[in-house]
């Protein structure tokens, strides 16, 4: 930490970047979207967003990466004009937040992409889980395996660029 | 790396659970009862292979939601709804499909139970 | 580690095997003729089924084209334009349908007629534009039964009478429905069922050696079924007055026509199916029966061999002819 600066001034830095940091994701999270992807099945998206909450995790702190899921998940169904899916994605954002953070403390290095890949999974059980709470019927579970798939392969993605982004961020030394 | 080679295989072996589960699910033998719900209630229940006519159903939820199922013999499909993201009218026709088709907004769920089809046809 | 994988191999094979070989099912729907026309075939490979579904939509388009009333150029309206005033070449597929079509005009003593264009578009039913004619219009088109007043030589057509108007709608999905079939067998196919609007043919055996379990519509509650009957390589036609219809002052007008009275048949009957190994005999008999009523209709089936019926009367009576035994008709408990 740079020694010079005062906590003030390091506070409102951190605000800051958490704003932007919230912006970005908001950003991803709204053209993403947009993005029509040709399979009729509920649940199944990039999940760019994650890149954000990722990034503060590693980073920062949970606290960081919960309030800025928060925001965005909040300010992102505002946007999109769903109130329905506000729970899904509640739902999908709290449990993947909790399995990504466990994941975090457990592995060492750089896993970062198998945290995302967790992730995915959790983010897309925790919607099913809810759909069978508000649907009242076991039978989207039959939707797991379909979003099993998806979530390994969008957390994969999702995962690498963080990797990469996390890498970018080391060598400029910005903190 | 130990680490790396360690998560790969547990990913790749998450992936291929998935991918047999999808093919399970898909290739799962079809019946022909359709049970419509709605919050969770039993709205409806169709013998499709026992429809000769098609015809339509209209659901309305409490918030003015409303969606229109299209059945027919065989088959059943959602023509249109009031939903913003209009997947459930994307799927298309599910005739025997495993996989349900939802209409998550407004918590509609058509699924196709049953043993299989009691007819081969109806002479109408 | 180790148990993982043996348990992904041994579901990978638990289901992969016991889907080998046996035929697969292969489904198509298309709109023809103002109706839906689906085939469900069984096939040994993907290939083959959508040749031989490429193949029998092509023969049944190309017979819309033939016979349709409502396509301007179709052959059935040049012949209709040209046939009264002098001696019309036909194709061979016209002359065929034609010629069956006076042979159960003859059967059924006029009961079906294939001559009755005008008095069909007359009342214009299932059209927008359905009006019930007056007794004059009705009077002026009423003319004697087709195989009275159309002669047919070979390939070469004449009408004899000036009202007569050629309308196949009582016939033609019968067969096409032959024709499919023919053009499926010749592509090796050798199981399965086609529906043309309701019109039910079944190909061969399911599984090998079940029935076809095939429902008869209930004509008091359209979307349920009355009846089930199960048959192998036979056709089913169900000719009913719930259809096509509409209602006015509070009496309903349904669609088959009575071609002595030129108003809907009225003979105590709600609907009537055929079985038979021919689709165009079971349509066009279904349509004779139905407007020849319980009595007569239940003479005309059994006097004729390889066809069966089964007729539901105006007040709910299910009645069969003696061979019906054979298919195993069952009434669905209510």
């Amino acid at each position: 930490m740079d020694t010079n600066k005062s906590p003030k001034k390091k506070n409102l830095r951190h605000l800051l970047l958490l704003s932007i940091l919230t912006a970005m994701a908001l950003t991803l999270f709204l053209v993403e979207a947009q993005i029509p992807l040709p399979i009729g099945i509920a649940g199944v998206k990039l999940g760019l967003a994650n890149l954000v909450t990722l990034f503060l995790l590693v980073k920062f702190s949970a606290r960081d990466a919960a309030a800025v899921l928060g925001m965005r998940i909040f300010l992102g169904n505002l946007f999109t004009g769903q109130a329905v899916s506000l729970l899904y994605s509640l739902a999908g954002g709290i449990l993947s937040l909790v399995v990504m953070l466990l994941l975090c403390r457990i592995l060492k290095g750089k896993s970062i992409w198998f945290v995302s890949v967790m992730g995915g999974i959790s983010h897309n059980l925790g919607q099913i889980l809810i759909a069978m709470c508000l649907l009242g019927v076991g039978g989207v579970l039959y939707y797991l395996p379909f979003l099993l798939v998806s979530g390994i392969l969008m957390g994969l993605l999702t995962g690498l660029v963080t990797q990469g982004f996390l890498a970018a961020w080391d060598r400029l030394h910005i903190q | 790396m130990k680490q790396n080679l360690m998560l790969a295989i547990v990913t790749a072996l998450l992936l291929l659970l998935g991918i047999i589960g999808c093919i399970a699910v898909n290739n799962k033998s079809g019946g022909c009862i359709a049970v419509i719900r709605q919050n969770g209630n039993e709205v409806q229940r169709i013998d499709l292979s026992a429809v000769s006519d098609r015809y339509s159903i209209t659901l309305r939820g409490e918030n003015g939601e409303e969606n229109i199922i299209l059945v027919e013999h065989g088959a059943i499909s959602m023509q249109s709804a009031s939903c913003p993201d209009k997947l459930c009218v994307k799927r298309g026709t599910i005739q025997s499909s495993g996989i349900p088709l939802v209409c998550l907004p407004n918590h509609i769920i058509i699924e196709i139970v049953g043993d299989t089809p009691k007819l081969d046809g109806v002479a109408y | 580690m180790k148990r993982l994988c043996t348990a992904t191999l041994l579901l990978t094979m638990l289901l992969s095997s016991g889907c080998e070989n046996r035929p697969k099912q292969y489904e198509r729907t298309q709109e023809l003729f103002g109706t839906f026309v689906s085939a469900r075939i069984f096939a040994s490979d993907e290939k083959t089924a959508e040749a031989a579904l490429d193949a029998a939509f092509r023969r049944a388009a190309e017979l819309e084209q033939t016979f349709s009333p409502t396509i301007a150029d179709s052959e059935l309206n040049a012949v209709n334009a040209a046939a009264f005033s002098q001696e019309t070449a036909v194709s061979e597929e016209f002359s065929e349908l034609l010629g069956l079509s006076l042979r159960y005009s003859q059967l059924s003593g006029g009961a079906f007629d294939c001559s009755i264009g005008q008095l069909i578009d007359l009342w214009d039913i299932g059209t927008e534009q359905a009006t019930i004619p007056t007794d004059e219009e009705l009077h002026r088109t009423i003319h004697p039964a087709a195989h009275e007043v159309i002669s047919l030589q070979d390939r070469s057509v004449r009408f004899t009478d000036e009202r007569v108007r050629l309308h196949f709608g009582a016939i033609a999905k019968g067969y096409i429905a032959d024709e499919m079939k023919e053009v499926l067998q010749a592509h090796g196919i050798e199981s399965g069922t086609l529906s043309l609007g309701g019109n039910i043919l079944t190909l061969g055996c399911k599984n090998e050696d079940e029935p076809w379990v095939i429902g008869i519509t209930d004509p008091f509650a359209p979307q349920e079924i009355t009846a089930t009957l199960e048959v192998r390589d036979l056709s089913v036609v169900t000719s009913g007055r719930y259809e096509r219809y509409f209602e006015e002052n509070g009496v309903t007008y349904h669609h088959i026509l009575d071609p002595w009275t030129g108003l809907p048949s009225d003979a105590g009957l709600a609907s009537a199916t055929i079985i038979s190994q021919s689709s165009v005999q079971c349509d066009a008999l279904s349509t004779a029966v139905f407007v020849l009523g319980a009595q007569e209709g239940l003479a005309l089936i059994e006097g004729l061999d390889g066809a069966e019926c089964v007729l539901i009367t105006d007040d709910g009576t299910l009645l069969q002819s003696s061979g019906m035994d054979a298919y195993h008709v069952k009434q669905v408990e209510k």
